[in-house]
């Protein structure tokens, strides 16, 4: 019994070798990044969203500031424009997170210049 | 719209996809001058619950599971991947938190899809924005606090990204707080919209299988196909739903970007 075993270790290794190899593989599937988005329509609703409730956000705010200090339309049309810009700037951090399409995460931009391009 | 068509005014078709949507009150009961009687909406939020909570605590432990236990853990899995990819292993206090969150949006998601008999009307608790705006105010605001608890004032940093020459931060500190401001709303505004009109979309063409006669069977495979879309929206916009709220507790953890 023993002695068969000895025959065989180095094949029962390499398998051994084997399924550690593919364990470990789906270990690291599994803890690989997911991306949030699958569908490209759920994607586009998701950025959708983001701008309209920027804008409907500042928009209130600005509403709010006038009512208040009884100064329309002047909050209202400065933060009409301030949520303008904040909706575009979660649209980028949506783009940007998805990854794929969107502009590459500063973090992930090689450190060094390469200037091959421009 | 078609919805607008006045229920069974013309001896007709009674067609009112938005009718799913009504509240009804069970048992009225009233406090002071609030309504807090127990309606369709809570009756089906206790379902949610009372359904999940079997799923995850009632099910089988068995070592080689059988289908209802391997979807509980296929959900428990995969929740857990999702918070350690989005907030490492500090995250973990959140995992439960998250985890109710993502099953009660998955649980009454899908509960309003399918059909009962005519006693028990399905209803979909998400398609109502002051539902899915009190769970995202309620995510928000939570990390709004730990936020402050774990990072104290500079947490404020949060509105000013790092390296912003300061000439810049008048205008930059009002778009980063409209910006954090809108969270809630876009989060709420996304689910609530997706099951609204999923929903009404089901019930439009449902009505079309019965007033087309026989030449309803285009609009009943349709049907079939909108199904199954439906079952994946449902899936994934709770996905969406606990992603992002991992990701602004992420944020309250590490508010520089």
């Amino acid at each position: 019994m023993t002695g068969d075993r000895d025959t065989q270790s180095p094949d029962r290794l390499g398998k051994l070798e084997d399924r550690l190899q593919k364990a470990q593989s789906t270990v690291n599937e599994r803890n690989r990044p997911r991306q949030p988005q699958s569908n490209a329509l759920g994607f586009a609703f998701r950025i959708t969203t983001e701008l309209v409730a920027a804008v409907v956000v500042g928009v209130a705010i600005g509403w709010g500031l006038d009512l208040w200090l009884n100064s329309k339309p002047w909050f209202l049309i400065a933060f009409f424009f301030l949520g303008v810009a904040a909706g575009v700037v979660n649209v980028y951090r949506v783009t940007k997170l998805s990854g794929g399409d969107g502009p590459v995460p500063r973090s992930q931009l090689p450190s060094v210049n390469d200037d091959d391009d421009d | 719209m078609a919805g607008n068509t006045s229920q069974g005014s013309e001896g007709g078709l009674a067609l009112d996809p938005m009718h799913q949507f009504e509240i009804t009150r069970i048992i009225p009961i009233k406090i002071g001058g609030l309504d807090l009687s127990f309606t369709n909406s809570s009756l089906w939020m206790v379902i949610t619950v009372a359904a999940i909570s079997a799923l995850l605590l009632l099910g089988s432990k068995r070592i080689v599971p059988g289908r209802l236990q391997s979807v509980a853990e296929m959900i428990y899995e995969f929740i857990s991947n999702m918070v350690r990819d989005t907030m490492g292993d500090e995250g973990r206090k959140f995992f439960p938190f998250i985890l109710t969150l993502f099953c009660f949006i998955l649980g009454s998601n899908m509960l309003g899809l399918f059909t009962l008999p005519v006693i028990l009307h399905p209803f979909t608790v998400t398609s109502h924005i002051i539902v899915t705006f009190a769970l995202a105010a309620m995510v928000w605001f939570g990390a709004t606090v730990y936020g402050f608890y774990r990072n104290g004032l500079g947490y404020l940093k949060l509105f000013a990204p790092s390296g912003t020459p300061v000439v810049m931060l008048p205008l930059l500190v009002p778009i980063e707080i409209i910006s954090y401001l809108s969270r809630p709303v876009s989060l709420s505004v996304r689910l609530f919209a997706n099951m609204m009109a999923g929903h009404t979309m089901l019930k439009v063409f449902a009505a079309f299988v019965v007033a087309l006669g026989w030449a309803g069977v285009v609009p009943l495979a349709v049907m079939v196909g909108f199904t199954g879309l439906e079952f994946l929206v449902a899936f994934l916009q709770a996905f969406i739903f606990a992603i992002l709220s991992c990701m602004y507790i992420n944020d309250a953890m590490h508010p520089s970007h």
